[in-house]
């Protein structure tokens, strides 16, 4: 099936004027928009749902930036600033417990706001927000961190407007979920009913659903990828996070930021069960921690290969590319198709420091090629040491071990063998 | 004999970064392995990145706790970090106390996924899954009780 969703890729420098046309896996780099950034992010930020405003951490405290203006604005804490909504926002303290203030007084130039709500029990880092119920006057947040004795703690949150004044409070107790299950990187949905994360056990990323009453969290999907966080759409239906593309050029560390590294975005489509890869980033080109916004957008993170970040925020559209679903993936007839392709991509596209390495991506990249430029690959490159080129493939196996680059099978594949699949991308 | 040195200094030279920080690759971990199947230990390679602030301070956690387990500990920093990073660094004492994340097997197990990122070795055997992302210190306790010992 052929996705129509988000983005585009991103990412300069992916191919040059003398390139064959199968080589360039850019999809449409205008609808890509960079966001220069003032001072120097870490790797943690968040978009607003509907504002152009982004929350990130940096060596010099927290911020939160103006997307359109490129002002930031200091804020409290030194780590993880989440809004909830629009109106408040959260830094997380394993001490002291949750804090929030008024957005509106930190875009006002106070950096020190007067803190509307500290929520005591809400201890823990890592958290994220779901929408349970929103009145005319309120707006009721469900809002988990990473606990320390279950897998994730939850706390109702309440912001409401009182005669013009923000007030921020807490509902309830705060409850342990998850309890048994081993989960890392916890992201809460959008509307507080499921959390993605990182089964500590299989190493897999996973989709559970919450229950109110008993706190037990029930698996409902397998990604079945080793993925960073994982934020949901805000319908729900599609979960966007990075995937290690490719290793680095180990003799470059530090002596040039982001060397020959690659972190690629990719989508989780809950309809199909397919993962579709967003950017395209090659060795060198770096996209991480991507999330959704309300309109369907998605903001990221970008290094590139002067170790310049900016963050990318990708309209609505047209990524034209056949999804792969990693958790059946060794049950897909044409998997050493796949891997063949991708290789051939390698061997024909990129230097041989610069090629990818995993072999989950080198399944991405034959899903991004579609029918036209599979087969003109093949065409191209398919010929008499097909087979040596296979053999000398120095593809990894995926992060958590169960997807194999298998040499001498793929050696094997007949040209016709190749060609079949191009008509099913 | 200046042979020998000079062998010694273009090694030094190889597994050192242009900053002097040493490389943690293949050959670092199998060595590590090695040691641990010779001698029956267990131990954790935590990798961290100042650009990620919670890994800094869960490493500071981890060091009692390993020591409570008597688990070997091994730092390992983030490889993508630029000279200028480095030097205005507020977690420099725990930098200059870290190696370089240099080795293509960690990072194929998932060691840029998340800072930061806990490997778990036993008797020479690296376990799986990596494990991203930071525990509070008594669920890295029962996790490392459960899974090293």
């Amino acid at each position: 099936m052929i996705l129509s969703i988000l983005l585009s890729a991103m990412m300069p420098l992916q191919s040059s004027a003398a390139e064959p046309s199968y080589c360039s896996l850019r999809q449409d780099a205008d609808s890509v928009r960079l966001i220069s950034i003032p001072s120097k992010p870490n790797y943690f930020f968040r978009s607003f749902p509907q504002k152009e405003l982004i929350s990130y951490a940096s060596d010099e405290g927290n911020f939160i930036l103006n997307m359109k203006s490129k002002r930031q604005f200091k804020m409290p804490g030194p780590f993880d600033p989440v809004p909830l909504g629009e109106k408040v926002i959260s830094t997380p303290d394993s001490a002291d417990g949750m804090s929030f203030y008024s957005v509106q007084e930190v875009l006002s130039g106070n950096a020190v706001p007067k803190l509307l709500h500290r929520s005591k029990y809400l201890k823990g880092v890592y958290q994220s927000v779901g929408l349970l119920e929103k009145t005319k006057t309120s707006e009721t947040f469900a809002v988990i961190t990473a606990g320390e004795t279950s897998s994730v703690l939850l706390q109702k949150i309440k912001v409401s407007q009182v005669k013009g004044e923000l007030k921020v409070e807490d509902v309830g107790s705060s409850q342990a979920f998850c309890k048994g299950v081993d989960l890392k990187l916890p992201m809460i949905s959008k509307n507080g009913q499921e959390i993605s994360g990182l089964d500590g056990e299989t190493g897999t990323s996973k989709i559970w659903k919450l229950d109110y009453d008993s706190g037990a969290c029930t698996e409902v999907a397998d990604i079945g990828v080793n993925a960073g966080k994982a934020d949901f759409s805000f319908d729900g239906n599609l979960i966007v996070f990075h995937l290690r593309g490719d290793g680095a050029k180990t003799s470059e560390y530090f002596e040039k930021a982001e060397a020959g590294m690659n972190m690629n975005i990719y989508v989780y489509n809950r309809k199909d069960k397919a993962i579709y890869q967003i950017t395209q980033g090659r060795p060198g080109d770096n996209a991480y921690f991507p999330v959704f916004r309300q309109d369907g957008s998605v903001v990221y993170a970008v290094i590139d290969k002067t170790g310049t970040p900016f963050f990318a925020h990708a309209n609505p559209n047209k990524i034209k590319s056949t999804g792969v679903n990693f958790s059946e993936i060794l049950k897909n007839p044409n998997l050493y198709q796949l891997m063949a392709l991708g290789q051939l991509w390698n061997i024909a596209c990129a230097d041989r420091a610069h090629q990818f390495k995993s072999v989950e991506t080198v399944i991405s990249v034959a899903h991004s090629l579609g029918r036209l430029k599979c087969l003109k690959l093949i065409t191209d490159n398919y010929d008499d040491s097909f087979a040596e080129k296979m053999s000398s493939a120095l593809l990894e196996r995926s992060a958590n071990g169960t997807i194999v680059f298998n040499n001498q099978a793929v050696s094997q594949l007949s040209q016709s063998d190749l060609a079949r699949v191009c008509s099913e991308l | 004999m200046k042979i020998y040195a000079l062998i010694f200094l273009l090694l030094s030279a190889f597994s050192q970064t242009s900053l002097g920080f040493t490389r943690f690759n293949d050959n670092s971990l199998n060595q590590l392995l090695a040691h641990s199947a010779a001698n029956q230990t267990s131990g954790v390679i935590w990798v961290w990145s100042p650009r990620m602030n919670i890994s800094s301070f869960g490493m500071t956690e981890l060091k009692p706790i390993a020591a409570l387990l008597d688990l070997e500990v091994t730092v390992l920093v983030d490889p993508f970090l630029s000279e200028e990073e480095i030097y205005h660094n507020r977690y420099i004492s725990l930098l200059m106390n870290s190696q370089v994340l240099d080795s293509q097997e960690l990072i194929g197990r998932g060691a840029l996924i998340h800072f930061p990122v806990l490997f778990v070795y036993k008797n020479g055997q690296l376990l799986t899954p990596s494990r991203p992302g930071y525990d509070e210190p008594g669920r890295l306790y029962e996790y490392l009780s459960r899974r090293a010992r």
